[in-house]
């Protein structure tokens, strides 16, 4: 493995392929930080562009974009309760708090420190697991995917544990949120009302712009205070990044979380960014301070949508199932470059693949450098006054909510779910169950139906294969154990 | 019954007005296409329910707002809530160009900002940026809205 990484890097370390990293980094990070606008749109923009690169350096600037949009994206989620990417969505729940206590600078040296380490630690991971990883990915059933979806559902319990039914009511809605449109299981068209635009079903961006950015648009609007309400800010951005690493625990456990969530195809980093928060959270001593501005609710999402990023390129490259959209991407640039991804790409192809993994992780070192070097810029948007940053931050999002599927129908669907989301905080209704129900919605419904037909309609033998039990035995324990924690906190 | 409670009990019932839907549709539906839908809408429509009788009953606690309250509570939420559909509403009408200025111009002066120049440069810059990052990078087009395209059809006409 050590010869392989080594050939890796003496391929990645040319200048052509780091002016390209460098170029996908920058590019990455600028449209990480506008909301609706994200990588997916900059790698299916530049892939036409690619078609005259060598492959690598077309993987590396593709790869980097991704790597720096995701990280980017966080930036936003903390400075602003505005997540640039979902998978920066959960780092709002402790980022934002940090920001108004006028530690934006501390919470995105954090938020590097934790990316950094997730993606470094997830690709060493990667490289030294692929194969056996590979065999449980390849183990892996509808009946699994349920569960998981499950697991992933029993998250919300841990979320909302101040408000445990109003939570549930909300992930119920992002499920019936989830059924709008073409159904996946026969494909009729349900709950669109007619509405052409709805046949597609209800994306994602509209509803994480509109939930967070202009519910959030409107309480500036309301309130017009300044993001720091200290008027000032404390901490520096290095301060956060050792800070990262007195939280080994947090970092550690985030990070093979992510890894493992990241091998699995079709679940993804949005799931398991809200997992590891939601794991942190209930595994702590003092939960009272999550969402209060915990360092731990920094590094566990970061840490585990990094590395879940990384991770989602195993089951990509190998056995050319894309783990997300930025992963289907990638391969189809590597299918315009020729190349079929599999276990011949490894050893018919050592230079490129190893030389992309090595370029990965010189990549996410760059990505930090940039991100220290402009932090403090970025972090002085929390002392800008509120009537100056509503009307930007409103037209910001509102293009980059059209930009997505060039309609109108996704910004009156944005403004529809600001509203909607401002009114569900002013009346103690969380509102990010509903984005884990509706990301979790349509892989919870198709997996349970695959599977109910694989097992030829026995509910018992479909629930009882080892791993969907092992999966909904989780899901269960974590409920009971945070049921149990908030019982045992009402005695005391 | 307590005035306060009346918001949060119609924000309740319209929740349980929507689950109960999703219940209902999924139960009319043929075959399991409705299973999913039944049983979700169902179980949290049920959930709904129980949480409209606790606050109606007075056992839940009454929820409470951060917005300031009074007649300057009802312009506040007005604002925040009309500010954006507004804008919606003329981008659809004057397009993105027309109504992100108008936004970006008016909104601050309302929201009690009183530097011209700032308001206008910063107004600019965010114009400037927009046409750079989604027109000219990404090649993308803004709304025109129902009044740019008939301009642009008959200057094409001519």
């Amino acid at each position: 493995m050590i010869d392989n990484l080594l050939l890796g890097f003496s391929v990645a370390l040319h200048w052509d392929q780091l002016l390209f990293m460098l170029l996908g980094t920058l590019g990455g990070m600028w449209v990480g930080v506008i909301p609706g606008l994200g990588p997916i749109t900059a790698m299916a923009l530049l892939i036409p562009f690619t078609f005259t690169m060598d492959p690598l350096s077309a993987l590396l600037m593709l790869a980097s974009i991704s790597a720096a949009a995701n990280c980017s994206g966080s930036f936003t989620s903390i400075l602003l309760n505005v997540p640039g990417e979902s998978t920066a969505a959960a780092t709002c729940f402790d980022g934002y708090p940090m920001s108004r206590q006028g530690r934006a600078r501390v919470a995105i040296g954090l938020s590097i420190g934790a990316s950094l380490f997730g993606a470094l630690a997830g690709m060493l991971a990667v490289i030294a697991l692929t194969q056996p990883l590979l065999a449980l990915a390849k183990a892996f059933s509808p009946a699994e995917y349920f569960a998981l979806a499950v697991l992933g559902l029993s998250v919300v319990a841990v979320l909302s544990r101040e408000a445990p039914v109003q939570g549930i009511i909300m992930a119920a809605l992002g499920l019936c949120l989830s059924f709008v449109g073409v159904d996946s299981v026969v494909g009729e068209v349900r709950f669109a009302f007619g509405v052409l635009e709805l046949q597609s079903g209800i994306g994602l961006v509209p509803v994480t712009v509109g939930l967070f950015a202009v519910s959030e648009i409107i309480g500036w609007i309301v309130t017009r205070e300044r993001v720091s309400q200290v008027g000032e800010l404390t901490g520096s951005v290095m301060q956060g990044v050792v800070d990262t690493f007195r939280y080994p625990v947090a970092l550690v456990r985030s990070t093979l979380l992510g890894i493992g969530i990241g091998i699995t195809p079709g679940v993804g980093a949005v799931a398991a960014s809200f997992l590891a928060y939601a794991v942190e959270k209930r595994a702590s001593r003092t939960p009272e301070r999550f969402g209060q501005g915990a360092p731990e609710g920094v590094i566990a999402p970061e840490a585990a949508n990094n590395s879940a990023v990384c991770a989602s390129l195993v089951p990509a490259l190998t056995l050319g199932i894309p783990g997300g959209a930025t992963s289907a991407l990638l391969l189809v640039a590597l299918t315009i470059h020729g190349l079929r991804p599999g276990t011949m790409l490894f050893t018919s192809q050592p230079d490129l693949i190893w030389g992309f993994f090595a370029g990965l992780m010189i990549g996410a070192l760059m990505f930090a450098a940039m991100g220290l070097l402009m932090t403090n810029l970025f972090a002085k948007v929390t002392l800008v006054r509120a009537e100056i940053l509503a009307p930007v931050f409103l037209v910001v999002s509102f293009a980059g909510v059209y930009a997505q599927e060039q309609r109108l129908f996704d910004v009156f669907l944005a403004v529809g779910f600001g509203i909607f989301g401002y009114l569900a905080r002013r009346f103690g209704y969380p509102v990010v169950p509903l984005v884990i129900g509706l990301v979790l919605g349509t892989l919870a419904e198709t997996s349970f139906h695959q599977g109910l037909t694989i097992a030829g309609g026995d509910v018992g033998s479909m629930l009882l294969r080892p791993g969907t039990a092992g999966l909904l035995g989780a899901a269960l324990l974590l409920v009971a154990w945070t049921v149990w924690g908030a019982l045992r906190d009402r005695r005391a | 019954m307590d005035r306060a409670r009346w918001p949060g009990l119609a924000f309740g019932a319209f929740l349980l007005l929507i689950l109960g839907h999703v219940a209902a549709t999924g139960l009319r539906a043929r075959g399991i296409s409705g299973l999913f839908p039944a049983v979700v809408g169902g179980f949290g429509a049920l959930l709904a329910l129980l949480n409209l009788t606790q606050l109606a009953l007075g056992r839940a606690p009454a929820p409470e707002g951060d917005a300031p309250r009074g007649a300057e509570a009802a312009w506040a939420l007005g604002l925040s809530v009309g500010v954006p559909t507004l804008y919606a509403l003329l981008l659809w009408l004057l397009g993105f160009w027309v109504a992100s200025g108008a936004v970006l111009l008016a909104l601050p002066w309302v929201l009690g900002y009183r530097r011209p120049f700032v308001i206008l440069a910063i107004g600019a810059a965010t114009l400037v940026l927009s046409d750079l990052v989604f027109v000219e990078v990404f090649d993308m087009r803004l709304p025109l809205g129902l009044v740019g395209e008939a301009l642009r059809e008959s200057w094409q006409a001519e």
